[in-house]
Order: C-alpha cells, then structure tokens, then sequence
C-alpha cells in the first residue's frame, strides 16, 4: 500500500511549514526527499514517524513496523556498536551476524563504548541498526552525511543490499546520492 | 593517589581521637563523656556477650529488610510515575507528607498499629521510601527524549527499554540515593527500636545504657551501630556497581 500524504499542514508558532502538501510515497519502493533546509523534510518525516502531531491533513498507508536513521546518531553512548544493534533485535540475530554486518561496512572491532566513536563511526552503525531491524518501511534522515568519500561509497553500498524491498523515505542534500540510489525523488520548496 | 587518601583519613581519624581523649580527661567525668580507650575496652566485652550477635542480627534484619522493601517499591512507584504523570500527582500528597513529618511522630503514631518488633522495619521502610522514590524519578525523567522516540520508533518492549535506557540511566541517582538512605535508615531504625523498646534489638541495649547511666555502653553501642551502617552500605553498594557491570557485560 503506498503511503498518501494528503492536504498536510503544520505550523511552529507562527511559522507555517506545511499548508495543503500532498504527496504519494510508492511502497517497496526508495523515495529521496530534497529542498533546502527548513523547508521542512525532517518534520514531514516525524509526522509520518507518528513523532509530531500535523494541525490539519492525513497521512495514510504507514507501515506499523518502522526503523530509522535520525538526524542525530540516537545511539545508546555508554554501549558498544553490537549492543546498540541489539537492543532493536532482541534474539533475533547473534553477535556473528551483526559483526559480519559492521563489518561490510567498513566496521571492524570497535572495542568499547559508541560515545568515543567518531562521527562517521556512529552514523554507521546507526545505519546498520537501521537495516537490520525488522521493519517495513524505513526512514532515512541524511543518513549519509558526516561520512568521507570511501566510507560512503561502502554504505550506500550496504543499503543496496540490505534494503530488500522495503519501503525507504530518505532525506537528502545530496544529487549523487539521489543518481547512486535511484527511486523517486519528492522536492519541498519554501513556498 | 588512593593509598594517599586513605593515609590522610586514617590521620584525621587518630586526630579525632586523640582530640576525643584529651577532651574527655580535661572533663575528668567518665559519665558525661568517656575517653575511646574505655569505649574500646566496653566494646570488646560486649562483642563477647553471648546476646551481642542476636542483639545485632536482630536489628540488622530488620532495618535492611526495611531498607530493600524501600528500595523496591520506590523503584516500581517511581517507573509507573514516570510512565503516567496521573500516577505521580496521586502520589505527591503522600510522598510530601512522609518526607516532612518528623520521625518521631511516625515512630510514635506507628507504635499504636504495629508491635515495636517490627516497628523499626516500617519506619526504615518510610524514610527510604521517598529517597528512592523522587531519586530514581528524576533519573528516569532525565532519560534522553530523542532515546525514548528511537525506542517508539523501532517498537522496542519495555523490558528491553529498561534494560538498555532506563536502568543504565538512572545508575547515577540510584547509587546516590542508596548511599544517602542507608545510614538514614539506620539512624531511623535505631531510634523507632530506643523509642518502642523491643526484647533483643540494639535499640534497647541504647535504652538501657541511657537508664544505668552506663556513657561507656551507650558509645560502644553508637560505635557498632556506625560500624554496621557503613559496612552494609559498602557492601550493598559493591553489589549494585558488581550488579552494573554485570547487565553491562550481558549487553
């Protein structure tokens, strides 16, 4: 079922985000999200997340079964990698496999807590948590973003593969993102 | 670094004492305060009284059975309050009220209802309680808002959401609140058993000690009382820490 976002609206105070914003997200499939910033891709996506209440409009079709890469990391700082991931899994999958999974994505072992990860570190493996989660639907917030050349390449390989016909909403700056992983494209513009 | 530190308590500690000494034989009256040499000395005769360790396993069951019940119930009223904020307004009258009424009155109001045998259990009970109660509170309403949407986000159950948010959250506050409410429990402990007098307890050990105007019993006694509290909060809060890295380990 695709997901219809249908005569949305939202405001913050007295500044109006959203009036009357209509958009069709096809399931199963990848769908970018581009505008410039404060057009308001990461509050479309937490309505959809059911993290923010819309003033007006539905939003229909939303998988109950969700996982997500943030705009921050969200990661449980005092844990390690494997811990963040299991606390989505529960027993659903062994400390092997999720190592194979850091691994194919340029993460080794990181011994200790996430907290004294770099940046791009932390984006990985929330990336990781992301994909390996039992979900339906994933929303992708710049998930890309803070990781250098070579790393990023590594994971927008990883998400190819572990994608596996989900439906993916995933906010962008980036046209070589949108070009390397193909789908649809959604712009927000100020207006 | 550490042996240091405790090379400069152990001064101040023989400081104190010497102090303590020179104090007492300016005031040449064993009755108003006696020197620590004769509480040593009353000290290892009570410990070799047959009723010494009845006297104390007496007092330390209850006081640290009071102590755990506090600590368990005010966790579990403390994880429902953060969870429904009708359930903390419901509990604020009561929780105030324990907090600001005297212990004395409590002691007194609690002998009418309940056998001064168990007396000393109920009032660690209520001293403990609030102390855990608002602490472990706190530490779950400073849990991360953004944490919380993650956990909503990939429908994470609240076992999983205790176990890997809530309760390495709140360490900080339980550690605290456990360290502060145990020598608070002995102390009320203490005064509910001199105030309601029960066979066998340290409690009236001190009372009679008061009666006989025996100062010598009466120091040696405070001196076990002391002892026990801080080896019960050591080892207690050894156990929590041991009890963190533990479910740290297990992640």
């Amino acid at each position: 079922m695709d997901i219809t976002v249908k005569g949305l609206s939202k405001s913050f105070g007295s500044k109006r985000v959203f009036n009357d914003f209509n958009a069709v997200f096809p399931s199963r499939e990848l769908t970018c999200i581009m505008g410039p910033s404060g057009a308001g891709k990461t509050t479309l996506m937490n309505i959809m997340m059911g993290l923010v209440k819309s003033d007006g409009g539905t939003v229909v079709g939303v998988p109950k079964r969700m996982s997500a890469v943030f705009q921050e990391d969200r990661l449980c700082e005092d844990f390690g990698s494997i811990a963040n991931i299991h606390m989505v899994l529960g027993r659903r999958a062994d400390r092997q496999t999720i190592k194979k999974h850091l691994e194919s994505i340029g993460l080794g072992e990181e011994a200790g807590r996430v907290g004294n990860f770099s940046g791009g570190m932390k984006r990985r493996v929330a990336i990781v948590r992301a994909l390996m989660a039992p979900s339906d639907i994933l929303f992708l917030d710049e998930p890309f973003r803070g990781l250098d050349e070579e790393t990023k390449t590594l994971a927008i390989n990883y998400f190819r593969r572990n994608l596996r016909k989900r439906t993916a909403i995933m906010v962008t700056h980036s046209i070589r993102e949108v070009r390397e992983l193909g789908g649809n494209l959604v712009i927000i513009d100020r207006k | 670094m550490e042996v240091r530190a405790g090379l400069k308590k152990a001064a101040s500690v023989i400081l104190a004492l010497a102090i303590w000494q020179i104090a007492a034989m300016l005031l040449g009256n064993s009755l108003l305060l006696v020197t620590p040499l004769t509480v040593i000395k009353r000290l290892f005769f009570l410990v070799s009284e047959p009723g010494f360790l009845s006297s104390v396993s007496f007092s330390f069951l209850r006081i640290a059975s009071g102590f755990l019940l506090a600590l368990a119930a005010g966790s579990l009223l403390a994880i429902i309050a953060g969870r429904y904020s009708f359930a903390e307004m419901i509990l604020w009258p009561f929780i105030a009220t324990i907090k600001s009424v005297p212990v004395a009155s409590f002691i007194i109001l609690c002998l009418i209802w309940l056998s001064s045998k168990n007396l000393s259990v109920f009032i660690s009970f209520l001293i403990v309680l609030p102390i855990i109660y608002q602490n472990t509170l706190q530490g779950i309403k400073s849990t991360d808002k953004k944490l919380l949407e993650m956990a909503a986000v990939f429908r994470i159950g609240l076992f999983r959401r205790l176990k890997y948010i809530h309760i390495p959250n709140i360490k900080p506050y339980l550690i605290s609140a456990c360290s502060v409410s145990i020598g608070m429990s002995w102390k009320a402990g203490i005064a509910a058993e001199v105030i309601g007098i029960p066979d066998g307890s340290i409690g009236k050990r001190l009372y009679e000690a008061k009666i006989y105007l025996n100062s010598g019993d009466l120091f040696a006694w405070t001196t076990v009382i002391v002892a026990i509290s801080i080896a019960f909060e050591k080892l207690f809060l050894f156990l929590l820490k041991k009890a963190y890295v533990l479910l740290e380990k297990s992640l």
